[in-house]
């Protein structure tokens, strides 16, 4: 058995060809820095290991770091080049072939290559590095059957020796222009850029940049999935699913059945079907209100990262981002926390610097709500009237630009700057569409079931045990006084320890006046994250910094939320 | 003295010399270096300025865009 590491530069289509050998998990995306996590699959007696995509084979970034770890314990290594611009890619195969271990050359996306002109003479070029090199468009499944596993070779090791010589005495900065020079000479001999047609992707990437244009398609792009998901999702679909099916038929056919066996009002009764039901009001808020919601949003989120929209929104917005102390790159993990704040928080890795990372971070547990809260806020406020929705978008972006100048002014380092690599933009292929939609919500699905039945368990036990009056009367006059809302609300702040949306979902059946859902509604998407998200919080940015944000949000939740129900109740 | 930051969209230049270390290292592996011929397909205002090499399409910040001299 061999360890078989895929390598390549990011957006090169590794996690294709890892998904082609039998990988499952990999998050397709047409953005750098998805694989963040190693994976690893069996296929023909091998174990083949994925990478994170790099432009250099060293110890700069994180990725960096992951990927040479993994490369270095490979027995052979299939390295993937995107064969639109081998100027670029083929200085890493170049860095990998001086490793000495064995490879293979899969030159991807042949198809882009020959429809925008691109003409690579192949034979001249496996003669050149010593190696296989097979063409392939990995997403048409095109040429994958052809790479052999028999057939890993060392390359060309050209001029060896002095490499060695030149890394002992110069650090290895020279040595990147000797490489450079080497490989501008293997291109200049093997491939010739002839003028091609200029193509829908290509017309969109213009505008979608444009100081003008760009604008208005993301104003567009906002409305549309305002469109969708706000008002078609969360209120016309999860009309249907939460309040027809869900608590039309199955709840009261649930209680009748079970209250045969079960008797109502006993205390099993009531943590099973009761007002906090494990299986009343659990499964109708995970069926009929969450699944809806979050399939509808990374719908939407698949369709922008397939097309490679996410890079250009980060050379638009790169200006706005740099006075909260991040570059364009940040808004990456910033909509994908709009997904999942838990897996944007992991995306965080992407940023250059330990204080980006903690300025990203602090915004993502701090006012990025997730998909699923954002399908319930959107639905209450909705109830409560296009003014409150206003006043919510509006509380939220003042409180997200203060936050980010706050930390940008006190924390110490610089910022680094925007260097960005824009994938070519596609039509996003419904196939891929469909497959990253599935494969993230039924992640989403798995984990937040979990924690709503913990989260129902515990609050239907306080229930049972009188706890839940008793913090109920507690917290009255904190609840009561300070927010103005009904002392029910406390229940809903418990249910939002576990998960945000659970919490904000347990405002969803209470009687709240319109200025009430708006302090509730922003004190729920400050308060603080769930718990899966707390937990990477804590992983990735360590105790020190995370307890800081945990503890944050408690506060800065409550003070916000006060604030605001002085002001407007 | 013109840099990457002078040129006007649509309008092309030649790489003389880049300035920044860090910045020279990270261009080298994309392939731009001295000589490399290189358009400025966009300037967002005050924003990032979007470069053309060959096929590759890359944003700059416009402090980084300063250290790229042309001929």
């Amino acid at each position: 058995m061999k360890n078989i590491v895929l390598a390549g530069n990011p957006n090169v289509g590794k996690s294709v060809f890892f998904n082609y050998f039998g990988g499952v998990y990999a998050d397709v995306s047409n953005f750098p820095g998805t694989t963040v996590e190693v994976a690893k699959t069996h296929y023909k007696n091998h174990q083949i290991l994925d990478t994170p995509g790099i432009y250099n084979l060293g110890k700069e970034n994180d990725e960096e770091k992951v990927a040479f770890d993994i490369i270095k314990k490979g027995d052979a290594i299939l390295n993937i080049v995107d064969a639109t611009h081998l100027e670029r890619d083929i200085f890493l195969t170049l860095q990998l072939i001086e490793l000495g271990k064995p490879l293979i050359v899969a030159l991807n996306f042949m198809d882009d290559a020959k429809e925008n002109g691109v003409d690579i003479d192949t034979k001249k070029l496996t003669k050149l590095l010593g190696v296989d090199i097979i063409e392939t468009v990995a997403t048409k499944n095109k040429g994958l059957d052809k790479i052999n596993f028999k057939n890993f070779k060392k390359g060309h090791l050209v001029k060896l020796t002095k490499i060695d010589s030149c890394k002992s005495a110069c650090n290895g900065c020279d040595l990147d222009m000797f490489r450079r020079n080497k490989v501008d000479n293997i291109i200049n001999s093997t491939v010739k850029y002839n003028s091609g047609p200029k193509k829908v992707g290509e017309v969109f990437a213009r505008l979608s940049t444009h100081p003008f244009a760009g604008v208005i398609i993301l104003l567009l792009i906002m409305y549309l999935l305002y469109l969708f998901v706000g008002v078609f999702v969360a209120q016309t679909v999860v009309g249907v699913t939460e309040e027809t099916i869900m608590q039309g038929y199955y709840e009261p056919f649930i209680i009748n059945t079970l209250s045969n066996l079960i008797p109502q009002g006993s205390a099993i009764g009531t943590i099973v079907y009761g007002e906090f039901g494990l299986i009343t009001m659990t499964i109708t808020y995970l069926l009929g209100l969450l699944l809806p919601l979050v399939l509808g949003f990374y719908l939407v989120l698949s369709i922008l990262e397939d097309s490679g929209y996410l890079p250009r929104l980060a050379a638009l917005v790169d200006r706005l981002l740099n006075f909260i102390g991040l570059n364009g790159k940040a808004v990456i993990p910033l909509i994908l926390g709009l997904g999942c704040v838990t897996c944007a928080t992991i995306t965080t890795r992407i940023l250059k610097t330990k204080r980006e990372k903690t300025i990203a971070t602090s915004i993502l547990q701090f006012v990025i709500p997730c998909s699923a809260q954002i399908g319930v806020i959107a639905a209450l406020l909705a109830i409560a009237g296009k003014k409150y929705l206003i006043g919510y978008v509006l509380i939220i972006f003042i409180i997200l630009v203060l936050l980010g100048t706050i930390l940008n002014k006190f924390l110490p380092g610089k910022s680094s700057q925007l260097l960005l690599h824009l994938p070519r933009m596609r039509l996003p292929r419904i196939n891929n569409v469909l497959k990253k939609t599935y494969t993230k919500t039924k992640c989403f699905m798995k984990e937040a079931t979990v924690w709503f039945f913990i989260g129902a368990f515990i609050v239907g036990f306080m229930q049972v045990t009188g706890l839940l009056i008793r913090i109920q009367e507690w917290i009255k006059p904190f609840v009561v006084g300070f927010l103005q809302l009904p002392k029910e609300a406390a229940v809903a702040f418990i249910m939002g320890l576990v998960r945000r949306d659970f919490g904000a979902a347990g405002f969803y059946n209470m009687s709240l006046s319109p200025p009430q859902i708006l302090v509730a509604m922003v004190t729920i998407t400050l308060f603080v994250p769930c718990i899966a998200s707390a937990m990477i919080l804590f992983k990735e940015r360590g105790w020190k910094t995370g307890s800081f944000i945990w503890l944050g949000t408690w506060i800065f939740a409550f003070l916000i939320g006060g604030i605001v129900s002085h002001l407007i109740i | 003295m013109k840099t990457l930051e002078d040129l006007k969209a649509k309008q092309k230049g030649i790489v003389k010399e880049v300035k920044d270390k860090e910045l020279s290292n990270h261009l080298i592996r994309f392939g731009i270096g001295k000589g490399s011929k290189i358009t400025c397909n966009e300037k967002i205002p005050l924003g990032p300025i979007i470069i053309k090499f060959n096929l590759q399409e890359i944003a700059i910040a416009r402090n980084l865009a300063k250290m790229v001299v042309l001929k």
